[in-house]
């Protein structure tokens, strides 16, 4: 995932090319790369969230949390000490990576940020998926049209 | 003067002396009537309505400073009718008008560019903890407010633990449709090929990636979000990871033959314009 920082053209939508940038740069880079279907499966969601977490805003606790889960190959960060309410915010806290040491406020901040980037990101990968199945289904009817 | 206009038979140039593109005319109506009936009580109610727009407004008009700060800074309610008996010539006529202009307007410069005053509403707990308090509630709710907007469905929810379970419920649903997504392109892959910097560059034409008898694994039932029921992705997941890999090997057979006809796949613009990604609604919300 060790993907250079290339400055994209002016675009009135600031966020969505990087991440799109990002990910269509890994997902060709694991294309090419002969890995067995599981492994490439894990790849693709890594790139997903590297994608999200690099075009993140630097101020943004998730992102850096994140990358930090990718880099070290980590599962699940490991923190019981920053446990401050332990009522309503906990599942929120557990979903979002990096959401255990923070206050409500930040973290609701973190939410909407990391929501948005979700959002984008499963858009991105439709639109991928469907555009792939569209180019199927013509191809299909063209070779069947030949035959 | 600014200051002789709180007095009894000046009720009607108030306007003129305060702000007068922040009051309203009723609040101007609820000034007059009360320096005729209770004076002091709804004038700080008054002063509470319009409270952070003239931080900006006022900050401006050098003139009208002279009053607006009162309403502009932060105090108590107690504090607040301290200073308006000293305006109000009926009532404390010891200082001078030029001195409460004076001691008013140096004390504006500073506050209104540190940060935001908060005001101690009427009938309300007015020590430093519980206005901290207050803001920070108001920040949380302001937020929630934004998820609202965020997560679909969730405009007439009125709470914040049902709230909290939506937003949960669809930060599960997003994360689950990444795996699910990633593995269906794993097993598309192996055939497309990005041309990135066409991509951000011009308009793309879609190429044709050779990728055959996808269509029908690909009609599994997609995990959409229908308010807040639970999405039961381990049987889609099993489901799929069987089929996807009965696929992949039937696709490394295909490979040789279709080695020579893939083409460069260009992404089509509707993925990199402005307004956003065009998603079939029905499948991913």
């Amino acid at each position: 995932m060790n993907s250079k920082k290339k400055r994209t053209l002016a675009n009135p939508n600031p966020r969505n090319p990087m991440q799109a940038f990002h990910f269509l740069r890994s997902l060709s880079r694991i294309n090419l790369s002969t890995a067995p279907f599981h492994k490439r499966c894990r790849a693709i969601r890594r790139a997903a969230y590297a994608s999200m977490a690099r075009s993140a805003s630097p101020n943004r606790a998730w992102s850096h949390a994140v990358l930090y889960q990718l880099h070290r190959r980590r599962r699940r960060p490991v923190p019981v000490q920053a446990r401050c309410k332990t009522h309503q915010n906990d599942a929120l806290r557990r979903l979002l990576p990096g959401g255990e040491a923070m206050d409500t406020c930040r973290l609701l901040e973190e939410t909407i940020d990391y929501v948005q980037r979700l959002r984008t990101q499963v858009k991105l990968m439709q639109e991928i998926v469907d555009s792939v199945k569209d180019d199927a289904v013509h191809e299909e009817k063209r070779q069947k049209e030949e035959n | 003067m600014m200051v002789s206009a709180f007095g009894l038979s000046g009720g009607s140039r108030i306007s003129e002396s305060l702000c007068p593109a922040d009051f309203s005319m009723e609040e101007e109506k609820q000034m007059e009537r009360n320096f005729k009936g209770k004076k002091r009580r709804t004038l700080s109610e008054c002063a509470g309505f319009s409270l952070q727009s003239t931080i900006a407004k006022c900050a401006d008009a050098k003139e009208q400073n002279d009053v607006s700060p009162h309403f502009v800074k932060s105090s108590t309610d107690k504090d607040v009718k301290k200073q308006k008996s000293e305006l109000l010539p009926c009532y404390n006529s010891s200082k001078s008008a030029t001195e409460q202009a004076k001691e008013i307007s140096q004390d504006d410069d500073d506050p209104k560019e540190a940060y935001i005053h908060v005001r101690a509403k009427r009938g309300k707990a007015t020590n430093s903890h519980s206005l901290a308090e207050r803001v920070r509630r108001e920040k949380i709710s302001e937020r929630m407010r934004i998820l609202q907007d965020l997560v679909p469905g969730c405009s007439k929810i009125t709470g914040k633990a049902v709230m909290l379970d939506e937003i949960i419920n669809y930060v599960q649903s997003l994360q689950q449709q990444v795996e699910f997504l990633s593995m269906k392109l794993a097993a598309v892959n192996p055939e497309l090929n990005f041309d990135i910097e066409q991509n951000f560059s011009k308009a793309a034409r879609v190429g044709t990636p050779s990728v055959l008898g996808l269509s029908p694994v690909f009609s599994t039932p997609y995990a959409h979000y229908p308010g807040a029921v639970q999405i039961p992705s381990e049987m889609i997941v099993a489901a799929t990871i069987s089929q996807l890999s009965s696929i992949a090997q039937i696709e490394n057979m295909w490979d040789e033959e279709l080695q020579n006809a893939i083409q460069m796949t260009l992404i089509p613009p509707q993925q990199v314009n402005n307004s956003g990604f065009h998603v079939k609604d029905p499948k991913v919300l």
